[in-house]
């Protein structure tokens, strides 16, 4: 299997992805569907978040500053932890937040030159 | 970048995945009818969770308050439609986490009154629906729960479905639908005494019952129950050598869901003594409740 079949995990810990997940757990709960079968729908879950970002979401850029709390690299994956965080998106619209937690895994997949 | 465009991006990611798992359902011997439940399902926990606006939501309103609602006027009728977007949850924050409480604390129970009856799972869904509305309208425009006005809203299903988006090749029995809704008005009117008088309900209601009260109790209520189970095993193992921050942090990442949070792909990562630069790129970001989507984001921090 090619490298380029294999999407990231990591969108299903958005508010979609749990809003996924919990509906397959309830349907999985009253025995609707087995679950293989729900498995098989996050994947296909996976790869249309992926494709979506990667293709719709154009132009959107946003930039932001904060206080490095915590950092880490650990297969692949960059975890940090950033306090007193001041968004600037698109059109002046600032957002601050007193903590984010940033997950970033690597834009070249394993496997990818 | 605008909440609008990360309604209609989850629209189509929704419809892309259900409609990709539609040949993957088959073959594991599952119908229509529960794939279309899921997409339900789906929906209504993102609209519920209120960090998007579909799209489906926001053009119902002014199409719809015109023709289908003909018996309410179209004041009305635009507050309701609005009541299941975001955007009224500015102008009545304290209604809105009730009703949703109330909303997800009787859906269960109105699809299991509706499997009782042998209604369809897809009737069930809908009635779940016309019960969120039908929360949502009792706490924003106070209207009385035996007003006419409310029954005629909620016998009309076809406006139920709508608000959901299209689902036109469903036949909904109105007679069903009505029923269901008339018990729920009538929990509502008079508390849980009144499910004394309904038929009886299966043993597995009350375990379902209490489990959608775990789920649909405030987020505060879940993190101070965490935090007290919390506690007590953090007596039962930890050390009193533990680090406090350690703590702080462990705690942190049991109340993930509720944190911000950015889930994105890193294409540079760069350390000049202490001020980290960083360039990221297809993020889903859940910042103060909302959702955001971004192409490429900078991000400079100091440590």
């Amino acid at each position: 299997m090619s490298a380029s079949n294999v999407y990231y995990e990591l969108y299903r810990r958005s508010s979609i992805g749990v809003a996924l997940i919990d509906s397959l757990d309830e349907l999985i709960k009253d025995s609707k569907i087995q679950p293989q079968l729900a498995m098989k729908i996050l994947s296909t879950f996976d790869r249309s978040i992926s494709e979506a970002l990667t293709d719709k979401v154009k132009s959107t850029r946003l930039s932001f500053k904060g206080h490095l709390d915590t950092y880490r690299f650990c297969d692949d994956v960059w975890t940090f932890i950033i306090l007193d965080v001041h968004f600037k998106m698109e059109g002046n619209e600032a957002i601050v937040a007193d903590k984010i937690k940033i997950v970033a895994n690597n834009v070249k997949k394993p496997g990818e030159p | 970048m605008s909440n609008n465009i990360v309604g209609n991006a989850y629209r189509d990611i929704i419809e892309d995945v259900i409609n990709s798992s539609r040949i993957d359902c088959e073959d594991s011997g599952v119908d229509e009818t529960t794939l279309r439940e899921l997409q339900l399902l789906w929906q209504e926990r993102l609209t519920i969770s209120g960090v998007v606006t579909f799209p489906s939501d926001q053009s119902a309103a002014e199409p719809e308050s015109g023709t289908r609602e003909a018996k309410v006027s179209c004041e009305t009728s635009t507050s309701l439609r609005y009541a299941g977007s975001i955007t009224l949850t500015s102008a009545a924050p304290q209604i809105v986490p009730r009703s949703t409480m109330a909303a997800m604390r009787s859906a269960p129970h109105i699809q299991e009154l509706a499997s009782g009856e042998r209604v369809p799972a897809e009737i069930a869904g809908y009635s779940v629906n016309g019960v969120i509305k039908d929360v949502r309208l009792d706490g924003m425009t106070g209207l009385d729960s035996s007003n006419s006005t409310g029954s005629l809203i909620f016998g009309d299903v076809s406006c139920i479905t709508q608000a959901d988006g299209g689902s036109q090749e469903l036949e909904v029995s109105r007679e069903v639908v009505d029923r269901l809704l008339e018990g729920h008005i009538l929990r509502q009117k008079f508390g849980r005494s009144e499910h004394a008088t309904q038929q009886p309900v299966p043993q597995l209601v009350p375990g379902k019952r209490e489990k959608a009260n775990l789920r649909a109790s405030d987020s505060s209520d879940n993190d101070s129950n965490n935090d007290s189970d919390d506690n007590e095993d953090s007596d039962a193992i930890n050390s009193d050598l533990d680090d406090p921050e350690d703590e702080i942090h462990s705690q942190g990442d049991e109340n993930e869901g509720s944190d911000a949070m950015m889930l994105c792909l890193y294409d540079r990562v760069t350390r000049v003594k202490n001020i980290w630069k960083c360039d990221f790129r297809d993020g889903a970001v859940h910042v103060n409740g909302i959702d955001y989507l971004f192409e490429t984001a900078k991000g400079e921090f100091e440590w």
